[in-house]
């Protein structure tokens, strides 16, 4: 039942993947924000704020500009759903990088009052570099490395489209890269599949 | 298909000290079953998928459902005590047919004939548990030289001072194509005037069958390899044992106990299948071959009324004097654009090996007693491919997180600009009584089993040679003009070098095997992983697991009649 769940998930990931990608911008706006909030599955583990405020948060960390790919470019929101919805992945983790957008939200309200999401973009970028100061560099850390793996993992993926990662770090990734056939989570099923009695090298090539 | 009733061999686990007695034995006749614990993966299912396999782990068990607890030593004497769960650091190394033999680097070495007699040629160190073995380096040779053929090892045999005897001239399989690193290495040690030698790997460099040669993928440690080239116990032994007709594998099956019949034999070997259902095998001869740590598990969880501590623990040396590799590594940098064109293109090659070894300090002087004493061994490499991992490194700059435009000019100028070279130490982790396994009295995993508790103190002699080690190495970067050098020597266990746990020997009171690996107290039972080196030498030990499951195979065939 979960696994199904999950599998859904990944869909609705791959289908936001697909959106048009908006014009790169070197900082974000708020009709980006709307575009992506839109579009937030059903059983999205972020409310509309934690998404709104997410949105912003990495394209600070990582900011799309003229010759570099930020989380725009690189499909990192859709990605990071899709990690929050990955139950081989432990939970703890999840939470903690949500609670984390909650509590930049508070620490945002405490100082200006306002949802950080509402904040003038100056008043964002100050934000949360002093919240990272006082107390979410950890946080923010686990927040680059899932935009890092936005960066760098197969567009299979639903991030790094057309392999703009890649180019522009002028990376070469290791060969083969993963097919459906093989993409995560693909082979965690081989794990608990049915009992399989092997004698012959045939019944194991021939799968 | 019907099961036999009674398999002649049943072996436990199928990685490096499985597949020899696996292949061996299937060969000769006897019906051979393999329970392995993870899944079958195919060749085809390997990907260098960053995502898959670094940052999810999927070759190994979630940590939700199955942990160690690992214990370590703080500065203030006291023991920090975790689970890898709560610490996100795994103690697996790969869970499937081949176990982490499908994902090892290959770097292969024979122990030196003076680790077969540690405690004779350097004398005792104090806290040390230092034992020689109860065979030779002679008694082993042979079959160094058959996993060369058979498993496969790539490799240049040159002289020097602490060359190994050969019972050939050279390796059957011609060294692998190098990067111009390797000659700035070469360079410098002929400048310091010290022997670096080309380090063999077990990865083939020519079409062996239907493996084909390495094609240099760039992705190799903990990658699965997309040519067969990389010498696993999956495709160099297993696939063979299963052309026989006599060997059966049965994957996702974990073995959680062996029952005995009260009279010094084990009869059945329990496990839970694909469906966590408990079902059971009967043979004549068991071989447990799960890696140390588990290996020393499953025998300390086979508590019965015979052997209330344990199966083939009435000594209670299960789990004792477990090893690692110890040393550490280090580090220094080249960047392109002070380079030569030409040198800055052919270091930034990707996919091309440097497969150098120091070997000059095998054995050193200690600078506090001017006595000789046992060294160590250095690889020279580069930094693993990985961006994730590479990227994840250059966030922080000191203890200050980088982001925004500085992060995204500093991966750039990383990628683009830099190439990062490596060494690794490696020196004899002394076995001590801190270093062990036991049963955790708490923490079970998903099967209601208590999992390993990994004792993982160390010895500060070995601190002492891996930086004397780490020196020399320094000056060899120092030689090729790297920069920002550094190294970091330390008492962190590297989960995937594991041995010890069942020490072999002559004295039933301090050992659990006897030199053929069989276990003293047990007729029937066989132990053939890295388990039953009492020391480990200074290198990494898979030629060493390979070669003695290999010789254990022809004991067995013995026994077996
Ligand atoms: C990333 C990486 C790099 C490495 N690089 C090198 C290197 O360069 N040089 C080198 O010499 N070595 C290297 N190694 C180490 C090498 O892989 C091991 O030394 C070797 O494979 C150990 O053999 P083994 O049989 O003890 O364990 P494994 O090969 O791990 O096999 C043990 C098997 O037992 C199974 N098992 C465990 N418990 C049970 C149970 N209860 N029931 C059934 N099955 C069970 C496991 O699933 C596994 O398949 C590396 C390892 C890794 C992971
Ligand atoms: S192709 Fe070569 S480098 Fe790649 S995994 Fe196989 S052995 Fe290693």
């Amino acid at each position: 039942m979960k696994r199904r769940r999950f599998i859904q998930h990944i869909a609705a990931a791959a289908v936001y993947s697909q959106l048009p990608l908006l014009a790169k911008c070197s900082v974000p706006n708020k009709n980006n924000v709307a575009t992506y909030i839109e579009n937030l599955p059903e059983h999205s583990p972020l409310s509309t704020l934690q998404a709104k405020n997410c949105v912003i948060v990495q394209q600070i960390l990582f900011p799309d500009n003229e010759d570099t790919p930020g989380s725009i470019a690189l499909n990192s929101f859709p990605f990071f759903i899709s990690v929050l919805n990955d139950t081989w992945r432990d939970e703890n983790e999840n939470d903690y990088l949500i609670k984390g957008l909650d509590k930049l939200n508070d620490f945002a309200k405490d100082q200006y009052g306002l949802d950080f999401f509402q904040q003038k973009i100056d008043n964002q970028q100050e934000i949360l570099a002093n919240y990272i100061e006082d107390k979410g560099e950890n946080w923010a850390s686990a927040m680059l490395s899932i935009i890092f793996e936005s960066l760098f993992a197969n567009p299979i993926y639903g991030c790094n489209p057309d392999e703009i990662g890649w180019k522009w770090l002028n990376y070469t990734p290791g060969q083969p890269q993963p097919s459906e056939q093989n993409k995560y989570p693909e082979l965690i099923k081989k794990r608990k599949s049915e009992n399989k009695i092997i004698t012959s090298l045939e019944q194991i090539l021939q799968e | 298909m019907n099961q036999p009733e009674l398999y002649d061999v049943c072996v436990i686990g199928s990685g490096s000290g499985a597949g020899p007695v696996i292949y061996e034995l299937s060969k000769a006749g006897y019906k051979v079953v393999v329970l392995e614990k993870g899944p079958w993966y195919r060749t085809e299912d390997f990907a260098k998928d960053e995502l898959a396999v670094s940052r999810r782990d999927i070759y190994s068990p979630n940590l939700r459902d199955e942990r160690h607890v690992i214990e370590k030593p703080l500065e203030n004497g006291k023991w920090k005590i975790r689970s890898t769960f709560d610490s996100g650091i795994s103690f697996w190394n790969g869970n499937c047919v081949g176990g982490s033999s499908n994902f090892m680097s290959a770097y292969f070495e024979r122990l030196k004939p003076s680790d077969f007699k540690l405690l004779s040629t350097y004398g005792e160190i104090e806290g040390a548990n230092i034992a020689d073995w109860p065979i030779s380096y002679d008694d082993l040779e042979p079959y160094y030289t058959k996993v060369e053929s058979i498993v496969g090892i790539s490799g240049k045999a040159v002289p020097h001072k602490f060359a190994e005897p050969r019972s050939t001239p050279d390796f059957p399989f011609p060294p692998l194509n190098e990067n111009i690193f390797a000659q700035w290495i070469d360079t410098a040690a002929e400048n310091l005037k010290w022997d670096i030698i080309p380090l063999p790997r077990g990865i083939i460099s020519r079409q062996k069958n239907e493996r084909n040669s390495c094609y240099y993928s760039n992705y190799c440690g903990s990658y699965g390899c997309s040519s067969n080239a990389k010498s696993s116990s999956r495709v160099a032994l297993i696939h063979d044992a299963l052309r026989t007709g006599n060997c059966t594998v049965i994957p996702n099956a974990k073995v959680y106990h062996l029952e005995t019949n009260g009279n010094k034999k084990v009869t059945r070997a329990w496990y839970y299948d694909a469906q966590d259902k408990k079902q059971s095998i009967r043979a004549k001869l068991f071989v447990v071959a799960a890696q140390a740590v588990e290996t020393s598990r499953l025998l300390l969880m086979s508590k019965n009324k015979e052997f209330p501590n344990g199966l083939a623990n009435n000594s209670g040396q299960v789990g004792k004097n477990l090893l690692f590799s110890g040393g550490g590594l280090g580090n220094g940098y080249f960047y392109y654009d002070e380079l030569p064109k030409e040198d800055a293109e052919k270091l930034s090659a990707p996919g091309l090996f440097v497969n150098r070894s120091l070997t000059e300090f095998y054995e050193l002087e200690d600078p506090d007693t001017g006595k000789r004493i046992k060294g160590g061994t250095a690889h020279f490499l580069f930094e693993h491919a990985v961006g994730i991992g590479k990227a994840i490194r250059q966030k922080w700059k000191g203890d200050r997180l980088l982001y925004g435009t500085p992060l995204q000019n500093r991966l750039k100028q990383y990628f683009t600009n830099t190439r990062k070279v490596r060494f690794e130490i490696f020196v004899d982790w002394l076995p001590n009584d801190n270093c062990h396994v036991t049963l955790d009295p708490k923490v079970k995993d998903k099967w209601g089993d208590p999992v390993a508790r990994v004792k993982t103190g160390y010895h500060p002699h070995d601190i002492k040679v891996g930086k004397l080690l780490a020196e020399k190495c320094e000056k060899v970067f120092k030689t090729i003009g790297a920069k920002h050098i550094s190294s970091n020597i330390s008492g962190n266990p590297p989960a995937n070098l594991q041995a010890g746990g069942c020490r072999f020997g002559n004295n039933p009171k301090t050992s659990v095997l006897d030199k053929n690996c069989k276990a003293h107290e047990v007729e029937n039972l066989y132990v053939t992983d890295g388990s039953f080196m009492p020391t480990g030498g200074s290198i990494t030990y898979t030629w060493t697991i390979y070669a003695n499951s290999f010789r254990v195979a022809d004991k067995i065939k013995e026994h077996l009649g």
